[in-house]
């Protein structure tokens, strides 16, 4: 029997079962999983601004609830315990997404949070504005040197994946006041490094 | 908020990042409007955070995986909480320095939430018939003794296989007009089974391989949705047999059981996986 210490024992135990080619434990899993599954494809579609239709998203359920029960459940079977099983589950839907952008001959992209942002941020995603690659190299080098991991890590989970300040704030066990803080002296030693001191101009 | 205070930092930082409330970028719009110092320091937040939106967006998330990238269920467990807390800071590190880790990381946090789509049923039913056509394996249903092979002839297939954990494996092939099931125990019991459509009726042929490990007999029944019934079986469910199993390759076949042209009939194999059992008709060889 696996081990998958740390997990909830039933799906442990599922998992087991299924593995060994128990019907039960595979209706057991489609059951119980089925939806988790479908919402996260949902999701999916709009953090990769992927924009499938309802056919496509129905495929992409097939092919990821596929992927986890074949060869008797061995992408499950790989799964030790150390993660939730959701989250080895969301693993295989976004691989599964992924591939099909690929298929597709897609960029991978990262849409911008909904909800109201105003028009800083409207601003602030309009494309091919003025940011060569030597910026982006600048900026990405000034990042990982002159910050540190915290800062870093909160610097390029909101501009570059997309995440609100509270969100970060919350998975990084933070108020988002203190994020703030945070970001605001991630931004200011951003704008006297020398590398890319110059695109900070308040003129 | 008095409008001729000026702002501090951070709430401008928000205000760029459009972070504010409605009711509070109100109130910052209200004096930016009037001070050119603190409008400046908006300004400069929003064109650096249009800067890094832009090299976060032209940089690759998609990069193959290094040897220092954490294993994937440990990035897995750090998106989840599940990691230990001394084991944070590492990742952090690492995440900070790799692209593809951190998107993962990210897109982790995206997906996961609350299930507000119901699956289409018509998906999980066509995923269920690609296993069983793949490996046969979901067709295999565990109870407490015996073999039970249930066919709809012509129409769909359910197999169910009880007898306990040594009886592990089934595969299943169909073709029109005909099925076959193939299915070997963990220990030297093997069941082969064909039935094909005859004029007028069907042909099942099974073979049964036995070294004594498990099944001690197979008995055939059928079930009829209206077609005419075949051989008269003294058994109410239509069961013929059952045939005791000696060591070695058994046959068992039983010819002209219903037909008709809306052939619906189920046909049952059944091998008795109780050591006790072994008493009936002989078997056709």
């Amino acid at each position: 029997m696996t081990a998958h210490g740390g997990c909830d024992p039933r799906d442990s135990l599922m998992i087991d079962r299924l593995c060994a080619g128990d019907s039960d434990a595979w209706s057991e899993f489609i059951e119980r999983y089925r939806r988790l599954i479908y919402s996260a494809i949902h999701r999916a579609n709009g953090r990769f601004g992927a924009e499938w239709d309802d056919t496509v998203l129905d495929e992409l359920f097939e092919e990821a609830l596929y992927k986890l029960l074949r060869h008797d459940g061995r992408a499950l079977r790989s799964w030790k315990g150390d993660c939730k099983l959701e989250t080895w589950i969301y693993r295989i839907v976004r691989n599964v997404c992924i591939d099909r952008l690929r298929k597709e001959g897609r960029r991978r992209e990262v849409a911008e949070p909904d909800g109201e942002k105003g028009a800083a941020r409207s601003a602030g995603t309009e494309r091919g504005r003025g940011v060569d690659s030597d910026l982006r190299i600048s900026l990405e080098q000034a990042i990982e040197t002159a910050l540190s991991d915290r800062e870093a890590l909160a610097v390029k989970l909101i501009y570059f994946e997309g995440f609100t300040y509270r969100e970060v704030a919350d998975r990084m066990g933070l108020s988002v006041g203190a994020m703030s803080g945070l970001v605001f002296r991630a931004l200011a030693k951003l704008r006297t490094d020398g590398g890319v001191a110059r695109f900070w101009d308040e003129s | 908020m008095k409008a001729d205070k000026c702002l501090g930092g951070e709430r401008l930082l928000l205000y760029a990042a459009g972070e504010l409330t409605p009711e509070e970028r109100a109130e910052v719009e209200e004096h930016v409007v009037s001070c050119a110092q603190c409008r400046a320091a908006a300004a400069g937040f929003e064109k650096l955070g249009r800067a890094l939106r832009e090299a976060g967006r032209l940089g690759r998330r998609d990069g193959g995986r290094t040897q220092s990238c954490p294993e994937d269920e440990t990035l897995a467990a750090y998106a989840d909480g599940s990691i230990a807390a001394d084991r944070r800071p590492e990742i952090e590190h690492h995440l900070v320095g790799c692209r593809r880790c951190l998107a993962e990381v990210a897109d982790l946090w995206r997906l996961a939430g609350p299930e507000v789509e119901e699956a289409p049923q018509r998906s999980v039913a066509a995923v269920v018939e690609r296993l069983e056509r793949e490996s046969g394996a979901a067709i295999v249903r565990w109870t407490e003794r015996a073999l039970e092979l249930v066919r709809g002839f012509g129409a769909e297939l359910r197999a169910v296989v009880d007898g306990g954990p040594a009886l592990a494996a089934a595969t299943t092939r169909a073709t029109p007009g005909a099925v076959a099931l193939r299915w070997e125990s963990g220990g030297g019991t093997r069941l082969e089974a064909e039935v094909s459509r005859e004029r007028g009726g069907a042909l099942l042929t099974g073979r049964v391989t036995f070294d004594g490990e498990a099944a001690t007999a197979v008995s055939v029944s059928m079930r009829s949705s209206g077609g005419r019934r075949g051989p008269e079986s003294p058994d109410p469910s239509g069961r013929f047999g059952p045939w005791p199993l000696a060591p070695g390759e058994n046959t068992v076949s039983l010819r002209g059981i219903a037909g008709g042209e809306d052939l619906r009939e189920e046909l049952l194999l059944l091998l008795e996986a109780d050591e006790k059992q072994g008493s009936g008709d002989a078997p056709a060889r």
